[in-house]
């Protein structure tokens, strides 16, 4: 069945249009003030037929180069590697030995999804920038692709353990149980959308839309004198029409969460595959991902006041990446319930992992130096404000106590477990943050002391782990060095492959 | 394949613990150097006032003014004098498992990593550092730069002889992870 891949492929012909669309979409994104500036109209004729020829001249040529490149891209399987050549002028053969590839995942926007169409992403253990993409297969074909890469990858993984003729049996695929964890319907997503934090869309929202006004600005757009006449309307119409503007932006931004949800989420379905899970979901694009247990280094689950009128959290399965811990190697999962959380931890981690926790909490000198730090923080505040506006002085006095309230929130909410096999963490001060990893993944362990712990002889344990780090705050310093030595013990005692 | 499943009790007591380490202290060599770069650094930001203050004729207020030399002497002399005594805080331990680095005066971290999670180490020489006869080994993780180490402060050969001994750890490392694993399949 591999004969279909052991020559040089070409992708599907419907690639030759995803690729145009991918150099349009990147052209766009650079020039798109000119053309706004071009279509509203400025002044000066001839400079618009220049535009205008100057814009053909680059599209014709990204066409002709897209389809070039199209016919100069092959991809097969050879030995135990995937293989894949490409390049109009200078021609590039990538090795992507089977054992780094890390998953296979399929993506569909809306016009994949008319031509029937998938890309497919390799996604492999290296560095940053070393993931491969097809940009267009069909669904069979795709299939076909990824089902013999897991297969093969497989294969060459056991022959690297020398696993021997014992597990020859299991290499012969076992048929692989599939079991839907969970699965989003539109009014969970509505509440989903409903629960999401909004002051973080309003504020990627503002962001958006300054940084498109400097664009503006910059190909000279006056912005600002039109901005300034319409705040000095805004003071004139006086504090109702202004409060009326703020209620508008922050509907705004709530529908936009909503909307956005809604379709990035469309029809979320986890489902469990043999030892990994695959998660499909989306309206205009659809993805297809998989995390394999191995790469998961840590499981995250969270959620704020609003979620918990749901009794839903929002899940991230942390993978493994060489570089910092980018978006794109978590998997995030909304609108999970409790039980769906345990059946996710239980499918990672195995039963007999779970037994045993109990949480526990930190020194009270947690909450003592928290609020110590905002209180000199809140005093120079207020003594600068002072300075600047005396009436500005006592308002400002109100933060003192939502800096205790929530100081102590966040103090009782740090608390840490451990057992023979997992480590598990809790933070959060309105929300609950909680994150999960078995023990043989940490990759490091620091004990740090600041001067205020060196005093009171406590230590913050920080492990790290290939996707970021768990923190055990302000435990003694007794107890945070047995925790130290066992989990060092537990590492280094353990043969189990981290990834 | 999950692993045959055992549980056999840990006497908490037996773990071997850190408190027993005995540290390395870096070459002396690195004390001077610490101090060198505190005056350094120090002497250029100094260098700047000066240059701010006649070529460009920056002025400031009267208050400023005066404290402006105290300020900047204390400052270069509590710094050399950090660096002076954070170079007793810094050292580092090879265990049979493990390395080992502490460092810090005021904020103290004593790091460890074991030799099955190193992916590969390198001896870094700075300009500087060379001056002084120094290099540096940096451990990497998989974790990314913040589960890092750099050993500072040793001298190129005792750098190269760790990074050698690093190697050998990580090779023996995994020949014994495939020989239990062969042997746990049979």
């Amino acid at each position: 069945m591999t004969d279909e891949f052991s020559q040089p492929n070409r992708q599907s012909i419907f690639a030759i249009i995803m690729i145009i669309q991918k150099r349009i979409s990147v052209i766009i994104r650079q020039i798109w003030p000119i053309i706004i500036v071009f279509l509203i109209g400025g002044n000066g004729s001839g400079r618009r037929e220049y535009l205008l020829y100057a814009t053909i001249v680059i599209a014709l040529f990204s066409m002709v180069w897209s389809v070039i490149s199209y016919f100069k891209y092959y991809f097969y399987i050879h030995q135990d590697e995937l293989i894949i050549e490409k390049g109009v002028l200078s021609k590039t053969r990538l090795n992507i030995p089977f054992d780094r590839i890390q998953s296979v995942n399929f993506q569909q926007n809306v016009v994949h999804q008319l031509l029937k169409v998938i890309k497919v992403e390799i996604d492999t253990a290296g560095s940053a920038g070393n993931e491969f993409a097809l940009d267009a297969l069909s669904v069979g074909r795709a299939q076909r692709l990824r089902d013999i890469i897991l297969a093969r990858k497989a294969e060459t993984d056991k022959r690297i353990v020398e696993a021997g003729a014992a597990s020859a049996n299991e290499a012969t695929h076992v048929e692989e149980v599939e079991e839907r964890i969970l699965q989003l319907s539109v009014s969970d997503l509505i509440k989903v959308g409903i629960s999401q934090n909004h002051l973080r869309s309003g504020l990627v929202i503002f962001f958006a839309g300054s940084w498109m006004m400097s664009q503006l600005n910059e190909v000279g757009f006056d912005f600002e004198s039109q901005f300034e006449s319409y705040f000095e309307n805004a003071i004139t119409m006086g504090l109702v029409a202004t409060l009326i503007i703020v209620v508008f932006f922050i509907v705004v931004s709530f529908i936009i969460s909503l909307i956005r949800t809604v379709f990035t989420h469309f029809n979320l379905q986890v489902w469990r595959v043999g030892s990994k899970y695959r998660i499909i979901r989306g309206l205009f694009t659809r993805k297809e991902t998989s995390a394999v247990d191995s790469k998961i280094q840590i499981i995250e689950w969270a959620d704020n006041p609003l979620k918990r009128i749901f009794s839903y959290y929002d899940v991230r399965l942390k993978q493994a990446s060489s570089t910092a811990v980018n978006a794109k190697q978590s998997i995030f999962i909304p609108g999970c319930q409790p039980t769906q959380i345990e059946q996710l931890k239980t499918n990672w981690l195995g039963e007999e992992a779970l037994f045993g926790i109990e949480n526990q909490g930190i020194s009270i000198h947690y909450f003592y130096r928290r609020v110590l730090f905002r209180i000199i923080f809140n005093c120079i505040l207020s003594t600068g404000l002072f300075i600047y506006e005396n009436w500005l002085f006592w308002p400002s006095l109100l933060l003192l106590p939502y800096f205790i309230i929530t100081s102590w929130l966040a103090y009782q909410k740090v608390t840490y477990a451990i057992n023979h096999e997992i480590l598990h963490t809790t933070r959060g001060v309105f929300g609950n943050w909680n994150s999960i990893m078995p023990l043989y993944k940490i990759q490091s362990v620091v004990l740090g002391q600041t001067p205020y712990q060196l005093r009171r002889d406590l230590a913050t344990v920080s492990v790290m782990t290939a996707s970021g780090k768990l923190n055990i705050p302000y435990v003694e310093l007794r107890v945070a060095k047995k925790l130290k030595d066992y989990l060092l013990y537990r590492i280094e005692t353990d043969r189990r492959d981290w990834i | 394949m999950p692993a045959p499943f055992h549980n056999t009790q840990i006497d908490i007591e037996q773990i071997p613990s850190q408190a027993a380490i005995s540290f390395t202290m870096m070459k002396k060599s690195y004390l001077s150097y610490g101090i060198f770069f505190s005056f350094i650094f120090w002497l250029v930001i100094i260098t700047l006032v000066i240059l701010g203050k006649t070529v460009i004729g920056f002025n400031m207020p009267l208050l400023l003014e005066r404290a402006l030399w105290p300020v900047l002497i204390m400052a270069m002399i509590s710094t050399i004098v950090y660096s002076y005594y954070s170079y007793f805080k810094e050292g580092y331990a090879l265990r049979d498992k493990d390395v080992v680095y502490k460092e810090g005066l005021f904020w103290r971290s004593i790091a460890t990593i074991p030799f099955s999670r190193i992916q590969h180490c390198e001896v870094k020489e700075g300009a500087v550092q060379r001056l002084f006869g120094l290099a540096s080994l940096h451990i990497y993780t998989a974790g990314g730069s913040s589960s890092d180490i750099d050993i500072p402060g040793l001298s190129p050969t005792r750098a190269n002889e760790l990074k050698q001994l690093v190697l050998n750890k990580i090779n023996a490392e995994e020949l014994e992870v495939k020989r239990i694993k062969s042997g746990e399949e049979e």
